[in-house]
């Protein structure tokens, strides 16, 4: 192949890993982002006292949600304009593992940021003056959510910057690319979703408790011990696709 | 594609192999753990005088629900390492 037709067809590959990116990577943080206003819109018809508190808490979960979309639209931006000109094939396949990578692992973590936010509109609706702690206990639930995302985003920006271009790399490169990211973007949904899970629980738990405010600190606990455990997963697909992307 | 041999393509079809492994293996076990880490909280915050009951519980289910990632993770490190083509 001569030169000119490898640059367009790595380009191509970039468009298609951008492409993956933002169009998988939004699906999860949309549909996590309305249920936090469906349980909000929910709480103030049954208490319209509390709906300022509803409001914030919505917007609060919502922004927090939104980290994982705005992570995939930026690898999605930085495939388009930032990667530069290609000159091997196996950029375009780093830059299509690169997007699965991101894409994966924010519809996974847009759904497990949202289950605590859903979680906590719902909360603060029924026990209005216990928000402070309802508030706490999401943002660190969406913090340990979001966990594998930044694993996510990390194989990415290392499949885009630091695959040298080599023109000799052959199928066994092109498909070692590749499979690093599609480890550590499947690898990311499951412990994203599980910690989200775990939190969203963990308020529940806050509001079934006799005494809530002594409730927060041992739940917290309980809840981070559990997260951790279900993070050792995405770990395990980190070690993987960091081991592979060294064989390159 | 010119050039390819039948041992590249079994090392490429091994390379893929354990990256979908250990991708996909690690989505089940990672919604299990959590979920059993979530449904101990809801039980401590019902009955918080068993919380030390119900903590060693999730860590002993959550133990078994770790082993199929770990079995992805065994071969996955098998096709790198020993799958040679």
């Amino acid at each position: 192949m001569d030169p000119v037709a490898v640059s367009l067809i790595v380009k191509a590959m970039y468009a298609l890993g951008a492409a993956f990116a933002v169009g998988f990577g939004a699906v999860g943080p949309g549909i996590g982002m309305g249920m936090g206003a469906a349980t909000a819109v929910e709480g103030m018809g049954r208490q319209p006292r509390t709906s300022s508190d509803l409001f914030r808490i919505m917007l609060i979960g919502q922004g927090a949600t939104s980290t994982p979309p705005t992570f995939a639209l930026v690898v999605g931006i930085l495939l388009l304009f930032g990667a530069g000109e290609g000159t091997a094939l196996i950029q375009g396949f780093a830059g299509l593992g690169a997007g699965i990578s991101i894409g994966a692992a924010s519809f996974a973590s847009g759904i497990g940021s949202a289950l605590p936010a859903a979680q906590a509109c719902e909360a603060i609706a029924r026990q209005p003056h216990l928000r402070r702690p309802f508030t706490t206990l999401m943002l660190i639930g969406q913090a340990i959510s979001q966990t594998p995302l930044i694993f996510g985003l990390l194989v990415s920006f290392m499949l885009i910057f630091s695959i040298s271009p080599n023109p000799d790399a052959g199928l066994v490169d092109y498909v070692t690319v590749l499979a690093a990211g599609i480890c550590m973007g499947f690898g990311a949904m499951g412990p994203s979703v599980g910690s989200g899970m775990a939190a969203e629980s963990a308020i529940m738990g806050i509001r079934y408790h006799r005494d809530p405010e002594q409730a927060v600190g041992l739940l917290t606990r309980v809840m981070l011990l559990g997260q951790a455990v279900a993070q050792s997963t995405s770990i395990y697909a980190l070690v993987i696709a960091l081991v592979m992307l060294m064989l390159v | 594609m010119d050039g390819i041999t039948g041992a590249e393509l079994i090392r490429a079809a091994a390379l893929l192999g354990a990256g979908m492994s250990m991708g996909f293996g690690a989505i089940g076990p990672g919604i299990g753990e959590g979920f059993a880490a979530g449904k101990a909280c809801e039980a401590i915050g019902r009955n918080p005088d068993q919380a030390g009951l119900l903590t060693r519980t999730m860590l002993v289910g959550q133990a078994v629900s770790e082993s199929t990632g770990i079995y992805a993770l065994v071969i996955a490190l098998l096709l790198i390492f020993v799958v040679k083509g």
